[in-house]
């Protein structure tokens, strides 16, 4: 099932993850602590919606489980702790 | 400064999205990378503007995009599949076409990107061959 750009930028954001929204190209990147990026591909700006395929993606990014990413388990403290361990920015 | 280009091909492939009616997903093999859009040509497209970002984002930041974890040992495996039975077209026109219910496609991408590399420090004592031995250190070991 897939999941609305807003609602993943805003289960990242908690985890402590940089969203900078996009340039000319209409991707919207995910920054990790150590720089890395990763592309959204989100043409249609917060409504765009975005496949299962996409997220498991994400999900190997950014060390996240595709469970909480695409809201099928709830974001937890725990789960909040140890993203912001690994890799969120500082 | 100096400029420089790096130029990379990678495996792609291409196939419907399963949860999004009418989505194509373009997914690189290589830096594992996900693009989409309503048509295969236009995935494929969408891709190659996230991959060049994707590449030219790292070299910006110092980092090596070679170093960028590939795909799933299962995507490989379906790429390997694809490549064993599946037919051989030549361009991407096929792409541009609408096609038929269930079909997919594996194809290689060409990505460049520019490299900054810094001014060699300015030394007048130092003869050029040996500023080029301190470049490579295991020709320096052997000097």
């Amino acid at each position: 099932m897939p999941r609305r750009l807003a609602k993943l930028a805003a289960t990242l954001t908690a985890l402590g993850f940089k969203i900078e929204k996009p340039g000319k190209s209409g991707h919207w990147k995910i920054r990790r602590r150590d720089g890395q990026m990763y592309p959204v591909p989100a043409h249609k700006g917060l409504k765009s919606e975005i496949p299962d395929v996409y997220i498991r993606g994400l999900s190997r990014f950014s060390g996240v489980s595709f469970e909480v990413l695409s809201g099928r388990k709830p974001l937890t403290d725990e789960v909040i702790r140890q993203a912001q361990q690994q890799w969120a920015p500082k | 400064m100096k400029h420089g280009t790096r130029h990379y091909q990678v495996w792609v492939l291409l196939y419907p999205a399963t949860d999004l009616p009418g989505t194509w997903i373009a997914h690189s093999l290589h830096f594992d990378v996900v693009s989409t859009g309503p048509t295969p040509h236009s995935a494929l497209g969408n891709l190659h503007a996230a991959l060049k970002m994707v590449i030219q984002d790292d070299l910006d930041h110092g980092l090596d995009p070679a170093d960028r974890p590939q795909a799933p040992e299962e995507d490989w495996k379906r790429l390997l599949a694809m490549l064993q039975h599946g037919e051989w077209s030549i361009g991407h026109d096929d792409l541009k076409q609408p096609p038929d219910p269930g079909t997919q496609f594996a194809t290689q991408l060409g990505v460049r990107a520019t490299e900054d590399f810094p001014d060699p420090p300015k030394n007048e004592n130092i003869p050029p061959m040996l500023y080029r031995s301190r470049l490579r250190p295991s020709l320096a070991q052997s000097i």
